[in-house]
């Protein structure tokens, strides 16, 4: 027991309070009260909470749909009531009772299961077994499925009860007359645990208590019913204390009424269904009837042809229908009607569509309905979405596979869109409603639209941006093998050092050679490294092949007690040969180009780490940039678990401050770098070496510092020996890593910052993603990716788009619209990646993508680097030239994409 | 940190459990660790309103609240009560604790349902938003104003500020002017300021006169949030550093906007 009782003077007050009231209720009426452990006051507002069109929805939707689930064989209808009565407190105080009264059903028949039956049963109910359902949580029905068995039709009644008192409390009394004469009434009391009266009282006994004028609960609660008893099969639920200012919704007219005329306006003109809303107070009846422009069109009936037949409406306006429309799967729609009249008013109640689109049904039941705006407004003029109407039925084998658990919810509100039928049904509409505009003359008169971007549209662009900068989520670091311990990641460094026969620049003619070649490596924790690694230099040619130079195994290794493994391999001059290459350390290479020089590190059979060289042999590279010649990165990892981006209390960041010199010459440059109050470096002079003309430019690491992050809130006795620790400004947020680089006249020339989430995830997506994409109707650029570098847009009326077909059923990733959003993303990327260089000289996102490259060494990212550094080196001055590099490397990139993802 | 989130619809209590950390069904199996919360929260709200009544000032026998007082006077309740180390806020984001002080102070509900009507007083009762948006940040930023505040004495703080927690939230929202240090720097030049000139800066912006909000667009542009100038905020900064560089921003703020006052400035 916990909850309001612990606030009322702990357990053992609790408890004694508990038994005392038990005991009392034992002695007034021989009832007994079954616990249990649900806060059920909270589950309840829970599952309220659940149904987007709110609360009387739920309550008009919900008892109906048992009444007619619960349909007596025989009888013509189901008729529900709802009843409102005014009673008094004993203290006079006037309050509210609503009772909702079912007829033509089977009531709710069948024993009573304890819980301890029902666990046994493993949580099963027989068909017939409606009384034990109604008092249960959380069952299923066997040849049922689970919709409905969720607690969603008691959460309708109980949450229109108020008991009186400090807290939340719901009560409602439930009784059912049977057809073997049984009478039987039962209660449940949330306060907030779950309380059913256990046995229900039965027979002249329950009788009796109906009519009396006082149901007492316990010492403080009293319910004055004063009812008849029922005299026809059926079940009634009476929910006592329904708050003064929902009285008005609840009589005739309010809003109750509007929602049952919204849910069960078809099954009412199927006459499978009858409701009244009966106030006694002041004597109003009112029948829920078919609303007017469904009312007395001809088509209800007959068979409405597949290609669709037109009306003309008597009071204005025009009508189609449609029947038998296939879908995927053997599904079918059995009719479709769409309707418009200038005369119809618009009449929503919530935010949500409701009779402004095309309303679905499932066994005459109002589900959802596809909003006129929301998702036809490309196709419906704004002026006339107020009166556009529509329904859809579908067969009885298309209905069962609607009602699976998985497409429709349980608040029986919303499909799962999805869901492979749901898009079906979307594509199908759609284009009824494009023929049914086009009809009307509205297609010229749409200007804007606004859609949203679908779900695989959205997928798309999320496998997109994982392929170029989450290589780890296609493809696992080698580290460990299976059943070996988690331990820290490897940090691997690898350069390739040579001398170009012109210091100044990557040429190399015929017969020159390629001086000094020089590998360092290290990776960290030495301890770390299981067994060795091998190197490897290479030669790759113009088209990305490579041909295999050098390679050696396993001198890679650790030493005991080694904190960092570091290894250095002088591997001699090559000489560049145009004919066939026969003497060793001679490459041949007969024809000019841009080749590369590639030094890569292989562990556990997966390549960790390379670096190339470019190589210019009997050609002339690009001059080195005029803008931004040296930029900056910052790059940080959570150094205990590489995968994560967010770093907990007592975890070691690991940072890594990088710059680059595009120059050939030599510079110095002063750096600043700071990280919340912390100052790692104020005017530090770096010394940068330059990058000759053509050659790939190396980011120079300039400062690396670990940092133990530490919860100002929690202790620091976790610090790690060798580390220093940081206790950050909060516990927890989002912190810059934030970095400049400043020439001697103290110009900025380069300037950087990298989040840093602290106990915290990341906020945008959960795929640690850099941007998300969404639609803007007013754009009318193809793409746009907005300032902060975190939204893509696209307008969704983008003629290139709107001519691509919607893809239902997807055999290649590059089709129909999916090809557009691919597209648009590689472009996105580029400039995710390049706009910051450009304007601060900050490298990080730039470098990031560099280093995402899933396989370097494969031919088919070859191109893709080539362009990235192409592009990244600025040797593209020119506006035009830099676009057309552009438009390559979004082209080499669509084609990895592909190949990588089908 | 688990926390007991109270609500009043229509005079009738109800409550629930809101928590970050992972759950097995709901947040109600943390509810003995919330329920503690709740109950330190009883002294921690009775704590600040005494604080209130001793600092507040009174006009004609009533108190005249002030939402710069009750914002300071919260989070140094936060502070002093060490609330925040509390074993149910381990692993939890500070905004759920306000989610949690809101509304009970709101509705004033201790503990044991009984109602307090006095620690309504603590919460500016123009702050309203979170009753429409009680999960979002936002509404509860008088509250983390509060408790940044707190770093800082009451008259110190209001005097950085003029009293108006509308000055403390334009400085609070630009993240790179947070820094103590800053602060201390700010005073010190404001009190070598001319009565006029401080009157002015004490203004809260108004379509007439930009009032306080020069300090901060001027501190903005020196100290940038992001981008270029933006490696070294004013905590980076040695003390003298930093006073040099405030005040020389400041002045020449000054003398842009009060011509006419700044000739009487030292």
């Amino acid at each position: 027991m916990r909850g309001m009782w612990a606030r009322s003077g702990g357990g053992e007050t609790q408890a004694i309070e508990m038994l005392r009231i038990a005991r009392q209720i034992e002695r007034d009426s021989g009832m007994q009260f079954t616990n249990t452990s649900t806060n059920m006051v909270q589950t309840i507002s829970n599952i309220i909470d659940g149904y987007k069109m709110g609360a009387m929805r739920a309550l008009a939707q919900e008892p109906v749909q048992n009444a007619l689930d619960a349909k007596r064989s025989g009888t013509p209808r189901v008729v529900v009531e709802y009843r409102l009565l005014q009673r008094k407190m004993a203290t006079g105080e006037p309050y509210y009772v609503l009772t909702v009264t079912d007829s033509g059903t089977v009531g709710l028949r069948g024993a009573r299961v304890t819980a301890e039956e029902l666990e046994r049963r493993s949580f099963k109910l027989s068909p017939e077994e409606n009384w034990a359902a109604f008092e249960a949580q959380g069952y299923t029905k066997e040849n049922e499925d689970a919709l409905g068995s969720r607690g969603q039709g008691k959460a309708a009644f109980l949450y229109h009860s108020h008991v009186p008192g400090p807290t939340r409390r719901m009560v409602m009394l439930y009784d059912t007359l049977l057809e073997n004469g049984e009478y039987r009434l039962g209660m449940r009391f949330a306060r907030p645990v779950d309380q059913t009266m256990d046995p229900p009282l039965v027979d002249e006994k329950a009788r009796a208590m109906v009519r009396n004028d006082l149901f007492r609960v316990n010492d403080e609660l009293a319910i004055p019913l004063k009812l008849n008893p029922l005299r026809e099969i059926g079940t009634r639920i009476i929910v006592p204390f329904i708050p003064v200012d929902q009285v008005r919704e609840m009589r005739p007219g309010g809003e109750l009424s509007r929602w049952l005329q919204r849910s069960w306006w078809r099954a009412i003109q199927l006459d499978d269904l009858e409701i009244q809303v009966v106030d006694n107070e002041t004597g109003q009846t009112e029948a829920i009837v078919v609303p007017d422009w469904w009312q007395d069109l001809p088509r209800i009936k007959g068979k409405p042809p597949t290609n669709g037949r037109l009306y003309d409406l008597p009071g204005g306006g025009r009508s189609c229908v449609w029947g038998n429309l296939p879908l995927e799967d053997g599904h079918k729609v059995r009719r479709l009607v769409l309707l418009h009249s200038d005369a119809i008013l618009e009449d929503e109640i919530s935010k949500e569509p409701e009779w402004s689109g095309i309303q679905l049904l499932r066994h005459s039941q109002w589900i959802e309905t596809f909003g006129a705006r929301e998702e036809y407004g490309d196709l419906i003029p704004a002026e006339k979405r107020a009166g556009f109407r529509g329904y859809v039925e579908f067969t009885k084998h298309t209905e069962s596979a609607l009602r699976h658990h998985e497409v429709e919810n349980s608040q029986h509100d919303r499909f799962n869109r999805r869901k492979k039928i749901i898009s079906d049904i979307r594509n199908l509409l759609t284009e009824r409603v494009r023929d049914f505009s086009n009809e009307m003359g509205w297609r010229e008169a749409v200007s804007s639209s606004q859609q949203t971007v679908s779900q695989r549209e959205k997928d798309t662009h999320i496998r997109f941006l994982k392929t170029f900068l989450n290589p780890n989520g296609r493809k696992p670091k080698p580290g460990r093998g299976k059943g070996e311990p988690n331990g820290k990641e490897l940090i691997w460094d690898l350069r390739l050092h040579l001398d170009y026969p012109d210091p100044k620049i990557a040429r190399v003619d015929w017969g020159q050679s390629i001086g000094n070649v020089y590998v360092e490596i290290s990776c960290e924790p030495g301890d770390e490294l299981m067994g060795s690694a091998d190197l490897i230099l290479e030669w790759v040619d113009t088209t990305g092949k490579p041909t295999n130079l050098i390679r050696k195994e396993a001198v890679i290794g650790n030493n005991w007690g080694e904190d960092r493994i570091q290894a250095q391999f002088q591997l001699g001059d090559w000489q560049i040969h145009r004919g066939h290459a026969e003497r060793e350390r001679v490459i041949n290479c007969p024809a000019p180009g841009e080749y590369r020089l590639r030094a890569a590190v292989e562990y556990r059979g997966e390549r960790v780490k390379s670096a190339a060289r470019t190589i210019y042999v009997q050609a002339e590279p690009a001059p080195p940039p005029e803008k931004s010649p040296i930029t900056l990165s910052i790059s940080a990892m959570n150094a205990d678990d590489g995968e994560k981006r967010r770093i907990d209390h007592g975890e070691v960041l690991h940072i890594e401050f990088k710059s680059r010199n595009r120059m050939p010459d030599t510079a110095t440059v002063y750096l600043n770098a700071t990280f919340c109050d912390e100052v790692f470096a104020r005017g530090m002079p770096v010394e940068l070496s330059g990058t000759p003309a053509g050659d790939t430019s190396i980011p120079q690491t300039i400062l690396t510092v670990k940092r133990q992050l530490l919860d100002p809130l929690q202790s620091a006795h976790l610090l790690i020996a060798g580390t220093l620790g940081l206790k950050m400004p909060g516990s927890s947020g989002t912190f810059h890593i934030r970095a400049e680089l400043l020439d001697a006249q103290g110009n900025r020339i380069a300037n950087s910052n990298k989040p840093v989430y602290f106990q915290r995830d990341p906020g945008r997506a959960k795929d640690e993603l850099p941007f998300e994409i969404r639609q803007e109707s007013q754009q009318k650029e193809m793409w746009k990716l907005n300032r902060e570098l975190t939204e893509l847009t696209y307008p969704g009326d983008y003629p290139l788009r709107k001519e691509l077909p919607d893809v239902q059923r997807q055999h290649r990733l590059l089709q129909g619209k999916n090809a557009f959003i691919a597209e648009i993303s590689a472009n996105g990327l580029l400039e995710w990646a390049l706009r910051p260089k450009q304007e601060n000289g900050d490298d990080s996102n730039y470098d990031q993508l560099l280093d995402s490259i899933g396989n370097p060494d494969d031919p088919k990212w070859e191109p893709y680097i080539r362009r990235l550094e192409q592009l990244g080196n600025g040797a593209t001055e020119s506006p035009l030239e830099f676009a057309q590099i552009s438009r390559k490397t979004v082209a080499v990139m669509l084609e990895i994409f592909s190949q990588e993802n089908n | 940190m688990p926390v007991l989130v109270w609500s009043d619809r229509d005079g009738t209590l109800g409550n629930s459990i809101r928590t970050g950390r992972r759950v097995a069904l709901s947040a109600e199996e943390f509810r003995p660790e919330a329920e503690e919360l709740d109950r330190a929260l009883d002294d921690l709200l009775d704590m600040a309103w005494h604080a209130l009544t001793i600092i507040t000032q009174r006009k004609n026998g009533k108190p005249s609240l002030n939402s710069f007082e009750q914002a300071w006077v919260l989070g140094r309740a936060v502070s002093a009560s060490e609330i925040l180390r509390h074993p149910a806020m381990q692993g939890e984001e500070r905004g759920l604790l306000w989610q949690a002080l809101t509304p009970k102070a709101w509705y004033g509900i201790r503990n044991d349902a009984t109602r307090d009507s006095r620690w309504q007083d603590l919460i500016p009762s123009r702050s309203k938003s979170w009753q429409t948006m009680p999960k979002k940040k936002r509404p509860y930023e008088f509250l983390e104003v509060g408790y940044w505040l707190r770093e800082q004495q009451l008259h110190d703080a209001g005097e950085v500020f003029g009293w108006k927690a509308s000055n403390a939230q334009d400085v609070y929202q630009r993240a790179s002017l947070r820094s103590i240090e800053l602060r201390r720097e700010v005073l010190e030049w404001l009190r070598h300021q001319t009565p006029e000139v401080r009157a002015e800066l004490a203004k809260a912006k108004s379509k007439g006169s930009k009032g306080f909000s020069i300090i901060p667009i001027a501190l903005r542009e020196r100290f940038p949030d992001k981008g270029p100038g933006s490696a070294l905020l004013p905590q980076h900064y040695p003390q003298a550093e930093l006073r040099a560089i405030v005040c020389e921003t400041l002045d020449a703020a000054r003398d842009l906007h009060f011509p006419q006052l700044s000739a009487a400035a030292p």
